[in-house]
């Protein structure tokens, strides 16, 4: 039969991550608002899907953007670093930032870490 | 029972063949007639093999994850016997930081372990997940995410995926493993990386926007500790059924 091993070499990269449910988000802009709806899970594995969506809040012209956390079932440590990197990209443009409709274990996350010191938080 | 989860040369369908020791120390393979046998104790399978399909099929005591990165020296690593667990995931870094591991792992365990319900909550996921997180990127990647704006997080996670395509850190690996002692759970995560001298929290660490993993590592459960110059972590929770 042979060894296994050299069958290993040359593999194919991992294409699609299992048990991940990435990050996605939906926007809306009304009453001079910007609304991001974040849903499915917020992670490291999510770095891309966020730096697509600091690009759409900065290169808006609205001063006002609300991430609505109420499709969200899962958040980490590196997402809530993401989320202080935006509240600084954001503060460097006027833009007020807030975060809103936290639930879960995602709410507990964000009440443990006192995260509504660093960014304004509706619930 | 060790295993192997290989494609039949005949019919290409994937099947299990059993390593049995080798006359020369090197193991061999042995396709096994029936597949009507799902439990093993180790069970090998290749990383373009390793999907929700296989982990619902198989029984296993440990899963070892092969990548082109496995060498001889890691099938004979992961052959050396261990500490009594429940379960072991022994996988590389891309396989850890690409999966979400810690749901896999806990699911995993519910599923064999019909003592143990209602394991896949967030009282241990979310420990469990910054557990194998600091493992994969502070541990094997030997990164630090000190970023502080959009344009230095960018630079980090560019250097994540260039880390993580350089064998001589994607080969590392990242070893989890679960254990009963009494009324608690053990969950434990083992790098291969340079360690760590930290064994507590800081206030100054609560205040700050980074270092929230170690934070919320410890937050639920009943201790984490530190062993192996900080290469594995292990986190206890009382265990109510």
């Amino acid at each position: 039969m042979g060894y296994g091993i050299p069958k290993g070499w040359g593999l194919p990269q991992i294409k699609h991550g299992i048990g991940v449910e990435h990050m996605e988000y939906e926007t809306s802009a009304s009453g001079g608002q910007l609304s991001i709806r974040l849903k499915g899970e917020f992670t490291f594995a999510d770095n891309e899907q966020f730096q697509a969506m600091a690009k759409s809040i900065l290169e808006s012209s609205l001063k006002n953007v609300s991430l609505d956390f109420s499709g969200l079932d899962f958040i980490d440590s590196a997402a809530l670093s993401m989320l202080l990197v935006m509240r600084e990209s954001c503060a460097k443009q006027r833009k007020n930032l807030s975060l809103c409709n936290s639930a879960g274990r995602v709410k507990e996350v964000l009440d443990e870490m006192k995260f509504s010191k660093f960014i304004r938080t509706k619930n | 029972m060790k295993a192997y989860l290989c494609h039949d040369p005949i019919s290409g369908a994937l099947v299990k063949a059993a390593l049995l020791q080798g006359t020369d120390g090197v193991p061999e393979e042995q396709l096994l007639p029936s597949q009507s046998d799902r439990a093993c104790d180790l069970l090998f399978v290749h990383q373009q093999d390793l999907t929700p399909e296989v982990l619902s099929t198989y029984q296993f005591s440990q899963l070892v994850e092969v990548d082109q990165h496995f060498s001889i020296n890691s099938f004979k690593s992961a052959l050396q016997p261990r500490s009594p667990s429940l379960l072991q995931f022994n996988v590389s870094s891309p396989c850890a930081y690409q999966h979400r591991l810690a749901k896999l792992f806990l699911q995993q365990l519910e599923q064999q372990n019909n003592e143990l319900t209602a394991i896949v909550g967030h009282d241990f996921d979310l420990p469990l997940h910054e557990a194998i997180t600091n493992a994969t990127i502070h541990g094997n990647l030997e990164l630090d995410s000190g970023f502080s704006d959009l344009e230095s997080m960018e630079l980090f996670y560019k250097s994540v995926a260039q880390r993580l395509a350089d064998p001589g850190f994607a080969s590392r690996r990242v070893v989890v493993a679960a254990s009963l002692q009494g009324r608690h759970i053990q969950f434990s995560v083992t790098d291969e990386g340079r360690g760590h001298a930290l064994q507590t929290l800081t206030k100054n660490q609560q205040d700050t926007p980074h270092g929230r993993g170690l934070m919320l590592m410890s937050g639920h459960s009943e201790s984490l500790k530190f062993d192996d110059g900080g290469r594995t972590s292990k986190i206890a929770f009382r265990y109510e059924e």
